[in-house]
């Protein structure tokens, strides 16, 4: 059998085994077409099928057992043998052993009294080679010398050291109270207790470094929780003086440890900016429940750890505010001048998260990540007519890029932008804060396709990479391919293993069929009712010729979606069309972060399941975190849960990627304004109508912010200057109904109302709007019997409808009605 | 026999991942020797009961002889194609040892300690093994690496097709059509491991 026989052989082995049991003779009987030696050779291979399975997929050696967690680690008989108590019951005079908390890697804690101070003390006992060794001993009293001396209250107070009957002991501080590891073990941590864990273990490291402890074991064994949320770090000096005692060069293969830092793993010399990492480490899995470097069987990487990056926080919660998440990844730098140099810089970084602000690490990160602009390529074809396979290049790299966490990638919107307005690229980099851009062209001709790309860095308008391509239509992915392949080359851009993989999942498909598909987006991104005909005509040629193209079904399922999200289409109808297309393109491919993005939104806006529309956002948002607009939506998401702090992290966020996108602009305004973040809605407001005045959204978002302020008069002529501006009669009604009736003119009030709910029918006005009106009129009933009217019709609005009556209504929450309005829209959780 | 100085092993690497293939010949003894040693240690030192796990073997050895500094991230797959070619070589070893010495002879001096550690039960089916992935070296060298990653190296899916720079995708059929080959070559002959 040589080589080529044996790819046949193999072709059709993978054909028939493909298929149902009954139709494998036959198809065997006709593809080898009366070879009998090829039959006989495919046949012996499919005999094997049985076995093929479980053949192999052990390991070469017995399994291992689970690593760790058996009791003492260091196999240390004496360490797990009882105290030697006296006549009395008391070990070393004075300490009544009462029980077992606890076993680890250092040995036996037990809880005991001190019957002399009449006090409950931990303790705990060491190696007894401690006691053992001179050396060891004259190290072990020094370090906990310096132990004890620390005197803070988020560490844990060492009362004595000593020897007892041959046995090295510590006696600590009880606390009474889990351990971290213990309360992480069943679920991921809420952010804000997160943060005030973290921030206890940061500053009990700053005061333990200043006076020159490092702990070199911070890990969530070693954090005691003392009462709801205080923090107490345990065990300093420990891992020095145990250390001494054990054979290092036996720690990798025992099972490396979660929290090791990079030098630690590699034997080099530690300081104190080890503690950092390991402290970066336990946050990492306070939030997302995983180690960051733990592979799929549980194990850590070391690969991973000595060359970094960890991936992002975000990957496994999107959720975390993008600050949590620079100061994670800050403690996690392999360069130990790129991570914090101090306990207290991190230490105030996380108390600046806490408060909402922008933390150094975010700076940080800003200038390290490499960043890329993507233009839109400019269409050289003969009669200019392949505008929209130029843009459909560009936007297929930028969707490839975006899903890269080491590349800060600008979003679709933005890059596009800046092409209009004829800047240089120094210029283009300022107004998007990158350092790089890609620029290109392309023409068609026939069956040829010729496409230039040119790398270029705006600082000095170098150029990184240039290339032409003159090759078949079909090229096209490939092309892409190495578009994208010499970007992450050339920009050096730290790559995960699932990131490779994933630039290299492209399906064959036919040109044609491509070729409409970004025909569809191109009339998709200009969303309006003259093009979307057009966009719905080429999605079903597309589909038409091939109707297994997932990204024609998601594309389709994120256009029915933004028509019902907009209001060009009636939501009722719209939004079971969004989704039997989403469904569609998942069943295609489940990694489709545009159709889960669908999926999500629905949820929200329309059927009203809190739990999917989460489950759909972070899933899209794991999978492309760089796509802006999912990440504006999420903040919607963030807002019906009334998490607010993480709803403004987001949306500036998004804003961050997308800068010149006037929908973000529009969420921005609208998302501060309902978490009551008025001056900075309207600063937001203010670059809205700069970058695009003609767009409505806006300015209705703007008048709640002068609403909520008390300035009536303002939010009146915002919303008059928005009418001119293309802002929508009703969403205007709705919110100067409400300025008039509160200013007392309660017949321009009456007026509007009447005509909101004349209007209602015909051009869909918000159920919920009208309800805000009437009650701001003090007719609670009509207003109950519109929100009634909104939950049968599904209203989009009353997915926040308990945020926005506690700001145009605040009585009106407190009805009985409410409540049972909220029963119904499952929102008693996050109602006041 | 060569310095086992750390720097030797990465430079070697980094000549490898440059393109220089003299230096894998070279690379190959040398993390033979170092897992051999980590894992003898093991077997002297380490607890009852306790027993190896390649991954953790593989990772340990590469923190002790390759200057990570001086590396790109790009050599792990370098250096996991290596190790996995070593834990092949050091198993089958091991199994032929044994085997001889339950014939009585000792053409190999692998010593009892390791032998009794890395030996599969079954030695025989290693060495059949080893001989079939020969052959089917011989028609598909690619499959063939696939199964020396993946089984001798503990690579993962992922892992496997990042140092074959091939897809996910190609390295789950490679690896189920590799199986039938190996298990049809192996029928007959011996049982499977």
């Amino acid at each position: 059998m040589n080589a080529e026989r044996w790819q046949q052989i193999e072709r059709i082995y993978l054909d028939v085994v493909a298929r149902d049991e009954p139709d494998r003779a036959a198809t065997l009987d006709e593809v080898c077409a009366g070879d009998a030696e090829l039959k006989r050779e495919v046949e012996t291979l499919l005999a094997q099928e049985s076995r093929v399975g479980r053949f192999l997929e052990s390991r070469p050696w017995p399994a291992d057992p689970a690593p760790s967690q058996a009791p003492a680690e260091d196999g240390d008989e004496t360490v797990l043998a009882p105290p030697p108590v006296d006549a009395a019951g008391l070990f070393a005079g004075r300490y009544r052993i009462l029980r077992t908390l606890g076993q680890g890697g250092m040995g036996v804690v037990y809880q005991a009294e001190d019957v002399r101070l009449k006090r409950f003390v931990a303790l705990k006992f060491l190696s007894s080679a401690i006691a053992a060794s001179p050396q060891a001993r004259a190290r072990f009293l020094r370090e906990a010398q310096a132990a004890a001396s620390l005197d803070d209250p988020h560490v844990c107070t060492l009362y004595e050291a000593g020897e007892e009957g041959g046995r090295a002991y510590l006696v600590m501080a009880f606390i009474d109270g889990p351990t971290l590891k213990e309360r992480i073990a069943t679920e991921r941590l809420p952010i804000g207790e997160t943060l005030s864990i973290a921030r206890d273990i940061a500053s009990g490291l700053a005061a333990a470094h200043a006076r020159g402890v490092v702990h070199r074991d911070i890990k969530p064994g070693n954090v005691l929780l003392a009462g709801l949320r205080l923090a107490k770090i345990t065990d300093f000096g420990l891992a020095r003086i145990e250390g001494a005692t054990r054979s290092t060069a036996t720690a990798g293969a025992a099972g490396t440890p979660a929290y090791m830092s990079p030098e630690q793993a590699q034997g080099l010399r530690t300081d104190h900016r080890t503690d950092i990492w390991s402290l970066g480490c336990v946050i990492y899995e306070m939030l997302t429940g995983r180690s960051p470097f733990a592979t799929s069987s549980g194990q850590v990487d070391v690969f991973a750890l000595v060359h970094g990056p960890a991936p992002g926080v975000a990957a496994f919660r999107p959720e975390v505010p993008a600050t949590l998440a620079a100061v994670v990844d800050r403690c996690l730098r392999t360069d130990l001048r790129a991570r914090y140099q101090t306990a207290s810089d991190l230490l105030a970084d996380l108390e600046r998260v806490s408060a909402g602000d922008t933390p150094s690490a975010v700076r940080a990160v800003r200038e390290e990540l490499p960043s890329i602009a993507v233009l839109p390529f400019a269409d050289m074809s003969p009669e200019r007519t392949q505008e929209y396979f130029a843009e459909g290049m560009a936007e297929e790299i930028i969707h490839a890029l975006a899903r890269i966490e080491g590349l800060r990638v600008v979003a679709r919107t933005s890059s596009f932008a800046v092409k209009s307005k004829g800047l240089d690229v120094r210029e283009i980099g300022r107004v998007l804060n990158v350092g790089n851009v890609l620029e290109g062209s392309v023409r068609v001709a026939g069956s040829r396709l010729r496409i230039t790309a040119q790398l270029i860095t705006v600082d000095d308008g170098f150029h990184l990479w240039s290339e032409r391509f003159d090759r078949e239509a079909g090229d096209v992915f490939a092309i892409q391919d190495e578009i994208t392949a010499a970007i992450v080359d050339r920009l050096a851009v730290a790559l995960h293993l699932r990131e490779r993989a994933a630039l290299r999942k492209h399906r064959p498909v036919d040109p044609e069929v491509y070729a409409l598909y970004l025909r569809a987006r191109y009339f998709q991104h200009r969303i309006s009712a003259d093009t979307v005909e057009r966009a719905f005509r080429y999605y079903g040629e597309a589909l038409a010729r091939d109707p297994t193209f997932a990204p024609a079904h998601a594309g389709l399922a994120g256009m029915w979606g933004d028509l019902a999200a907009f209001n060009l289409a009636p939501p009722g109808e719209a939004w079971p069309k969004a989704r039997e297309a989403a469904e569609r393109a998942l069943a295609l491919d489940p990694d489709s972060s545009e159709a889960h993005q669908t999926i999500g939104a629905i949820a929200l806006w329309f059927e009203w399941d809190w739990t999917a529309a989460e489950a759909g956002m972070t899933r899209a948002l794991a999978l492309n975190p760089g796509d802006a607009l999912a990440r504006g939506r999420h903040g919607w998401f963030l807002l019906n849960r009334r998490r607010f702090d993480e709803c403004g992290a987001a949306v500036r966020q998004a804003l961050a990627s997308d800068p010149l996108s006037p929908i973000l602009h529009g969420f921005a305004v609208g998302l501060h304004a309902a978490c009551g973040r008025s001056e900075e809605a309207l600063a937001d407001f203010r670059r809205a109508v700069d970058l695009a005045p003609g767009f409505g959204l806006p300015y209705f978002h703007a008048a709640i912010a002068h609403t909520s302020l008390g300035r009536l008069d303002e939010a009146a002529e915002v919303v008059e200057k928005g009418l001119q501006q293309g802002l929508t009669l009703f969403w205007a009604d709705c919110i100067l109904g409400i300025v008039r009736a509160r200013q007392g003119r309660r017949d321009e009030a009456a007026a509007i109302l009447a005509r909101m709910i004349e209007q209602h029918q015909q051009s869909s006005v918000s159920c919920a709007s009208i309800a805000w009106v009437a009650a701001n009129l003090g007719d609670f009933d009509v207003a109950f019997s519109w929100l009634d009217r909104g939950y049968e019709e599904r209203d989009g609005l009353m997915a926040w409808v308990h945020v926005y009556t506690d700001i145009f209504v605040p009585p009106l929450a407190r009805d009985p009605r409410f409540h049972a309005l909220l029963e119904r829209m499952r929102l008693t959780d996050v109602a006041r | 026999m060569p310095l086992p100085a750390s720097a030797d092993v990465t430079s070697l690497l980094v000549a490898w991942s440059e393109g220089d293939d003299s230096a894998l010949a070279q690379l190959v003894p040398r993390v033979y020797d170092e897992l051999r040693r980590i894992a003898h240690h093991h077997v002297r030192a380490e607890r009852p009961g306790r027993t190896l796990q390649t991954t953790a073997l593989v990772h340990e050895a590469y923190l002790r002889l390759v200057d990570t500094r001086r590396v790109r991230w790009e050599s792990r797959a370098h250096f996991l194609s290596v190790a996995a070619q070593a834990m092949r070589r050091i198993l089958v070893d091991a199994a032929r040892a044994r085997g001889a010495r339950k014939r009585g002879g000792d053409a190999l001096s692998v010593p009892l300690d390791e032998v009794a550690l890395l030996a599969p039960q079954r030695e025989a089916s290693v060495v059949a093994l080893d001989d079939a992935l020969n052959a089917l070296a011989e028609v598909d060298p690619r499959k063939s690496r696939v199964v020396e990653l993946r089984y001798f190296g503990g690579l993962s899916v992922e892992e496997t097709a990042a140092v074959l720079h091939v897809s996910p995708e190609t390295v789950h059929r490679d690896w189920r059509v590799a199986k039938a080959f190996l298990l049809r070559e192996l029928s007959g002959k011996d049982t499977a491991p």
